[in-house]
């Protein structure tokens, strides 16, 4: 089988598809871009699937009607079994966008923002929050144990103290 | 050039210039827009191939359905995407060159388009392509294989073709080859010294393949060759369904009415969605139960049956909708769709054959239990694809309280 | 050529240039309105035209019932678009006026209200 340029040009064009829909998922900070953008580059995909499924001078691949056994239709059929697989395709991805889409509401309750950066932001800034508060907290924990014996020895005086008065506790 | 190629072209180039102008513009509201244009553009792209199932599908589940969702989000979300600092991000840029570099570099290994020689058209699906409906010599449903006929021998390619009945004329269990008769397809791979053999009737089958006899060969493969992968698929969706009310759904406080602006008092939109609806949902109906027939099924057919309560919807109002169908009522069908899908496979279990082997079904005639199996698969798809697409589009539109 | 394919000719000629006349309406009219009136009419009418001419040429006997059966969905398809096309104009054109869109006029350019 010997392949010329006009002969697969055609998949070059459905790789550039494919490409355009990456680019979206890769460069643009906006969640909703980023999940039509995979959508395209989902139906890139499907498009050089079925691009596979051609056959020349063939048609769908229905059985046309039939009279006494014989078919009407006497030519070859496209092949069907990419069109089976891409049609289970196309509706998982209608699946994905929908979770996407649940995702990104609950994200903007959460942070208030649906740009990919400034959620970084908002991220970074309560890391940074929650380890000065560790580091604040862990400094009072220092600051309690180092002062541990100057108040077990107050303790042990007081006791002492007590012991020598015996009537004084009632 | 072939009429194909050019049309291809042409319409590619649409396509092309709309998914540009989704990635560049900044509204996203006319981002959704331009994806439902992309996606009907792609649907005339696969009509163009000949691939009806394929575009109808693509033409109302990313037409509409998708669509709707993106819409239903935005009302929550802002209107416009932020202004970026440089046009083009570079990385990203390279990024895409270079993948795209390498899948050109491997598509200069592919048959041209439309070969029909492609290695793709040979080994299993002649095989299983070459059925008629009526057969020739008018015995229905699967023969037994001939004596002293083995199934596993047959497929070796030394050049030497085993299992073949000696008598050529041997017409009582045998149906030709549409295919062959042209000399299109060669079934198996040419070496030399070995004779194409055009037999690629149904005898050469293995004994336990499970294709179907319906007109539409999709449909046939995808409930039968492909039986797992659909019934799994239809659990994909049940899991999407799920995940949304999960994430989404709120306990109703008391006395916290449903807010929503129904447009009864659109005169014109209220007159007409009452007249169109009953013939939307019959021809949900009609074309999940035409499926075997023609192009349609279980998911086109689910997508509209949901766009038809979805209309409902938008102009009367989700409290009406709730009155007609309930939340607890749409989440129970979720369940029975994929319960229907694995029950007709395990009845098939009960009736003795093999776990969604529909032939079982009617042992008197196998034709016809392959057709009723799968248009009882179809139903269990059709009823969880529209309930899970109306519990999505009804988890999406929900008022958000802060 | 025979006489039904000249028919279908002539047709979707039609069809395809009351489109195009649509689409250069779409690019060079003033505002919002404008552009749905061209878009919008010449949208219902145009599905109609070229729908009708692929009546001619469907193949099929014309004398039997079973002959018709493609013919008459075409014409239904016809049908419904001629409800449908107008009703989704009227929808968009109402959603623009309700929310305050302000048409164009040659003294003042309209758009949206300040």
């Amino acid at each position: 089988m010997t392949a010329s340029v006009l002969g697969i040009y055609n998949y070059w064009i459905y790789v550039l598809l494919m490409m355009i829909g990456l680019y979206g998922v890769i460069a643009k900070p906006n969640l909703i871009k980023q999940a039509i953008a995979l959508g395209l580059f989902q139906t890139g995909i499907f498009l050089y699937y079925i691009s596979m499924a051609v056959i020349d001078g063939g048609t769908a691949p229905v059985w046309t009607t039939i009279q006494d056994g014989a078919q009407k239709f006497e030519g070859p059929y496209d092949n069907p079994l990419p069109h089976v697989l891409i049609l289970t395709a196309i509706v998982v991805s209608v699946s994905v966008l929908a979770v996407a889409l649940a995702l990104i509401i609950n994200i903007k309750r959460r942070y208030g923002t649906i740009e990919a950066d400034e959620i970084d932001e908002i991220d970074q800034a309560d890391r940074l929050a929650e380890y000065a508060a560790g580091q604040a907290f862990d400094a009072a924990d220092e600051a309690e144990a180092e002062a541990q014996p100057a108040i077990r020895a107050a303790a042990a005086a007081a006791a002492h103290a007590g012991h020598a008065h015996p009537g004084s506790h009632v | 050039m072939t009429t194909i190629v050019i049309i291809d072209t042409l319409l590619l180039l649409l396509v092309t210039a709309t998914a540009i102008a989704i990635i560049e513009v900044r509204s996203l509201y006319a981002s959704a827009m331009l994806t439902s244009v992309y996606s009907l553009l792609m649907a005339l792209v696969w009509v163009n191939m000949h691939s009806m199932d394929v575009a109808f599908t693509e033409a109302a589940v990313g037409g509409g359905i998708s669509t709707i969702l993106l819409i239903g989000t935005l009302v929550h979300l802002p209107r416009e995407e932020k202004k970026l600092k440089k046009r083009l991000h570079a990385p990203a840029a390279i990024t895409c060159a270079l993948a795209g570099a390498a899948l050109i570099y491997g598509t200069l290994d592919m048959p041209n388009f439309g070969d029909p020689m492609a290695p793709i058209h040979h080994y299993r699906v002649p095989e299983m392509m070459s059925q008629t409906v009526g057969f020739i010599n008018q015995t229905k449903g699967k023969q037994p294989a001939p004596e002293g006929f083995d199934p596993y021998a047959y497929r070796t390619f030394n050049g030497a073709v085993q299992g073949i009945p000696k008598d050529p004329t041997d017409t009582a269990w045998r149906e030709t080859s549409i295919i062959a008769q042209r000399g299109i397809m060669v079934p198996q791979v040419l070496t030399p010294g070995h004779e194409p053999h055009h037999e690629a009737g149904h005898h050469l089958h293995p004994p336990d393949d499970f294709n179907g006899h319906i007109p539409n060969s999709v449909t046939s493969l995808l409930a039968g060759y492909r039986g797992y992968d659909t019934m799994f698929e239809t659990t994909v969706i049940f899991t999407a369904g799920v995940s949304l009310i999960m994430l989404l759904r709120r306990p109703r406080r008391e006395g916290e009415a449903q807010k929503s602006a129904p447009m009864t008092d659109q005169v014109i939109l209220r007159v007409v969605t009452k007249m169109s609806i009953p013939f939307i949902l019959l021809f949900g109906l009609y074309v999940i139960t035409h499926g075997e027939l023609g192009p349609g099924g279980g998911f086109q057919g689910g997508v509209v049956l949901a766009c038809g309560f979805i209309l409902f919807a938008l102009v009367f109002g989700r409290p009406a909708l709730y009155r007609v169908l309930p939340p607890r009522v749409t989440d129970v069908l979720t369940g029975v769709g994929v319960l229907i899908y694995s029950g007709t496979g395990a009845a098939c279990l009960f009736f003795g054959g093999k776990f969604l082997d529909y032939s079982a079904l009617n042992a008197a005639s196998p034709g016809e239990g392959e057709a009723l199996g799968m248009t009882l698969v179809e139903y269990g798809v059709g009823i969880t694809v529209s309930m899970v697409m109306l519990t999505i589009f009804n988890q999406l539109a929900e008022e958000q309280s802060k | 050529m025979a006489w039904n394919e000249i028919v279908c000719t002539i047709f979707l000629a039609l069809g395809c240039v009351v489109t195009l006349t649509g689409s250069v309406g779409l690019v060079r009219m003033p505002d919002f309105y404008a552009r749905l009136h061209t878009a919008g009419k010449t949208d219902s009418l145009a599905q109609l035209l070229i729908l009708f001419g692929l009546v001619f040429v469907t193949p099929g006997p014309v004398d039997e019932i079973g002959g018709w059966l493609i013919r008459v969905k075409l014409l239904m398809v016809g049908m419904i678009l001629i409800i449908a096309a107008p009703t989704a104009t009227h929808a968009i054109t109402k959603a623009a006026h309700l929310s305050g869109l302000k048409p164009w006029t040659k003294t003042d350019p309209g758009g949206e209200p300040k």
